[in-house]
């Protein structure tokens, strides 16, 4: 549920914005396509976060003594 | 609560309701202004109800103050340490001054979600508005805490550690979306799981009379769905809970 949830959710946002972006610079099918293909990116990235325990933080950087998160906190 | 309004969406087999109804909204008092409906929904009794049950558990919980707790007292500290618990665990020290929120945001889903599990009670977190809303709110307030705690630095956020200059316009683009993403995620997962387990519920219980004898099967299957339904309900305020206080943390500790 959770990892389906992320997929979704990035891929909506980035045809969402990129469909806005179009809508104001009249750039019609540009911005849309290209969010597409951010937004699944991200939502790649996402689901790769949440896999490999990291939370669904972004710009996460490993804890500097090297001692991973026992648990994903979710 | 068994009114009319079912017929004009149940399809129409005979005398069954539709699995649906139970997230229809209704207007108790219809108020009217400016040109806005901002009508007093069974939706936002719901809420009323579930604020006054943890104002009533908070306020019987310490109204005694023993240095042995009693049964409310008991509940009202278990909250407390739950929620507690859980925000030093992920922001640290620093996270204290966030509690308020994060306790009002736990027992305000929670109560919300456990209502929904008495029967022809209604639902309020199986709306996707009301969900987004509690979300939007969490992002806008984790984006301004991060920008009062780091100012122009934090959109250091958006450039992940250890990413050559040269992945910069790939890399930048994606993590925006990431970090947008965020608030879909978060409403969705808990409108999706209420509405779902809500609807299966039902559908299960829609079998039982439609089974006669056999509806021994759906009803024991219901049975045990109602107790995941309960964990469910649980699970997914303590998943919201965790995931704002996640975010909290990320912004308070931009690397």
């Amino acid at each position: 549920m959770r990892i389906g949830v992320e997929l979704v959710a990035a891929l909506l946002v980035g045809v969402g914005l990129g469909y806005l972006l179009d809508e104001w610079l009249d750039t019609k099918p540009l911005f849309a396509l290209l969010g597409f293909f951010f937004g699944a990116a991200a939502g790649f990235m996402n689901v790769y976060r949440v896999a490999s325990g990291q939370g669904s933080t972004i710009g996460y950087r490993k804890p500097p003594d090297g001692s991973d998160e026992p648990d994903g906190k979710n | 609560m068994a009114t009319s309004a079912g017929a004009e969406h149940g399809g129409g087999h005979g005398g069954g309701h539709s699995p649906l109804e139970q997230f229809q909204i209704k207007e108790l008092i219809p108020i009217n202004v400016g040109g806005y409906d901002i009508s007093f929904t069974n939706s936002a009794l719901a809420m009323v109800v579930a604020i006054g049950l943890v104002i009533l558990l908070m306020t019987l919980g310490t109204r005694k103050r023993a240095l042995v707790p009693g049964r409310w007292q008991s509940i009202a500290e278990m909250c407390y340490e739950f929620c507690a618990n859980l925000l030093r665990d992920t922001v640290g020290n620093e996270g204290r001054k966030y509690f308020p929120f994060i306790f009002t945001l736990f027992m305000f889903i929670l109560f919300g979600n456990m209502l929904g599990m008495v029967p022809y009670s209604f639902t309020f977190t199986s709306h996707i508005i009301v969900t987004f809303v509690m979300a939007i709110v969490v992002f806008i307030g984790v984006t301004i805490l991060g920008f009062v705690k780091h100012g122009v630095h934090f959109f250091s956020f958006f450039v992940p550690p250890g990413v050559s200059l040269i992945m910069w316009p790939l890399m930048i683009p994606i993590e925006i979306i990431s970090y947008l993403s965020r608030p879909v995620s978060l409403a969705v997962r808990l409108f999706a799981n209420m509405t779902a387990g809500h609807t299966m519920l039902k559908v299960f219980a829609g079998f039982v009379p439609a089974l006669g004898v056999a509806g021994v099967a759906p009803l024991a299957f219901a049975t045990a769905l109602t107790g995941l339904e309960l964990l469910i309900a649980f699970l997914q305020a303590y998943v919201f809970t965790v995931l704002t206080c996640l975010y909290i943390s990320d912004a308070v500790h931009l690397h």
